[in-house]
């Protein structure tokens, strides 16, 4: 009877640990993604700037060759 | 003209009627409630006098105070027949429910935790995190004391559910523990809010031996580079990226992201001034007022003074110590991927107690290189692990909600 309590509590914490870890990596796992998309974010607005910026530099190019 | 009245008898029956006699009838008596007048002057004590998180701890302790005293009747429900409240004949309810009762029924819905995180987003820039989105990875080390704390709060004997509240203490987010343990362990609301306010109220006694004992002196003195600036555009739509990824991810804790996100909106947009200023003040204050008070009061003696509580203390003061030193571990981490360009110290504001954990790291790397300016380089990981503790109680709530 002992030792199948026993038995039940490795079992139990075995679970729960397995669940934690799992938890944890999910929560690494999302702000990972998380943070990928921030870069992303920060790259996709600079590169419209960058579009923003060199059309205004080619619109006022062919301005001033008119 | 005889009034009829014998003054004696009076007096008598206003002291038996009174809430001295309930603490004096022997028979009645419980020295619970004596015991839980004690702890809310304690607690009076550490916000009035040692300045401890006195916002919170301060309605926090008079909520208990009032709750404790007897006869007050403050949290006493209304009158119940077969579910509905029991009404006269001009439609009043027959024996109305106490102020505290109403109060709590924002607790008990879910409504204080979001409308704060309304006022938290207010007042949130979110600059220093965009400007190192690395942040992100310290928020998420700081989630490590709640899985640690999961798994002991097991071994002690509580339920899944039961573990998974108690173990959100280790976030250091008063709101999200509220809000998830409303979901999972309603029972336990009162030792779990109070653990999770004491404890940030105590982070700056709790984490400095941990930063001490996690890095070197050499760590401890690196100079972080001032990050790039923030393009407003950028302020702009993180909220609103934000609330659409993470809320599709995670639909759990769309009331806590959606809120945080759109106090923050409000802030960013620069056009609703009058509804930022509303969240970022009058709101989150008036709210603060009626949770602070409510959670206070559901810590009656018998709910509170038992083994049990003393076991979620314990385990709320381990939970948020593995919390620590998971930011700070990832901050190590950090520190070797970045060939010692981030400071660790960083890495322990990661718990999301804004901005107290970021004033630790500051006040830390200042002591071992005086004009080190770490704070708005620790505020990146401290409003990460605002988001890193909403994503964890998000899975909690997926797994065993």
């Amino acid at each position: 009877m002992r030792m199948l309590s026993v038995v039940e509590d490795v079992l139990s914490f075995g679970e729960s640990t397995l669940y934690g870890l799992v938890i944890f990596a999910m929560v690494v796992a999302v702000l990972l993604f998380l943070t990928g998309f921030c870069y992303a974010l920060s790259f996709v607005i600079k590169k419209a700037e960058d579009v923003k910026a060199l059309s205004d530099l080619t619109k006022k190019d062919k301005e001033d060759k008119q | 003209m005889v009034i009829g009245i014998n003054i004696g008898e009076s007096i008598g029956k206003m002291f038996t009627n009174s809430g001295y006699a309930s603490l004096f009838d022997v028979a009645g008596f419980t020295g619970g409630s004596v015991v839980m007048i004690i702890v809310a002057c304690v607690f009076l004590f550490l916000a009035i006098v040692k300045k401890f998180e006195p916002l919170l701890l301060l309605p926090i302790a008079f909520g208990i105070l009032l709750a404790n005293l007897p006869l007050g009747g403050l949290t006493d429900p209304p009158l119940m027949e077969n579910g509905s409240v029991v009404l006269n004949d001009h439609g009043y309810p027959v024996q109305a429910g106490g102020l505290l009762y109403y109060l709590y029924q924002g607790v008990k819905l879910g409504i204080y935790p979001c409308l704060i995180f309304l006022g938290i987003g207010a007042m949130t820039d979110f600059g220093p995190l965009l400007s190192r989105p690395v942040s992100l990875i310290l928020g998420a080390g700081a989630q490590f004391g709640i899985i640690i704390a999961f798994i002991v709060a097991t071994l002690f004997g509580f339920q899944a559910n039961e573990a998974a509240s108690i173990a959100i203490i280790g976030g250091a987010d008063g709101p999200t523990a509220i809000f998830l343990t409303n979901k999972l362990a309603p029972h336990l609301l009162a030792p779990i809010a109070v653990a999770a306010y004491s404890y940030m109220a105590l982070i700056p006694l709790i984490q400095p031996p941990l930063m001490r004992l996690m890095t070197t002196k050499n760590e401890r003195m690196v100079i972080m580079k001032q990050s790039r600036e923030v393009k407003k555009i950028e302020k702009i739509i993180f909220p609103i990226a934000m609330t659409i990824v993470v809320i599709l991810l995670l639909p759990d804790v769309a009331p806590l992201i959606g809120c945080l996100m759109l106090g923050n909106l409000f802030r960013e947009s620069g056009v609703v001034g009058r509804l930022t200023e509303t969240s970022e003040n009058a709101l989150i204050n008036i709210v603060t007022i009626f949770l602070g008070l409510t959670v206070g009061a559901t810590a009656t003696a018998e709910t509170f003074l038992t083994f049990e509580t003393l076991k979620i203390i314990a385990l709320g003061l381990f939970a948020f110590c593995f919390s620590t030193i998971g930011g700070l571990l990832f901050g190590k981490l950090l520190y070797v991927l970045s060939k010692g360009k981030i400071n660790p110290l960083i890495g322990s504001a990661g718990v999301s107690a804004v901005p107290m954990a970021a004033r630790v790291s500051q006040v830390e790397g200042a002591k071992y290189r005086p004009g080190n300016f770490l704070l708005m380089h620790a505020m990146g990981p401290n409003v990460a692990g605002v988001i890193g503790s909403a994503v964890a109680a998000g899975l909690l709530l997926t797994f065993f909600g």
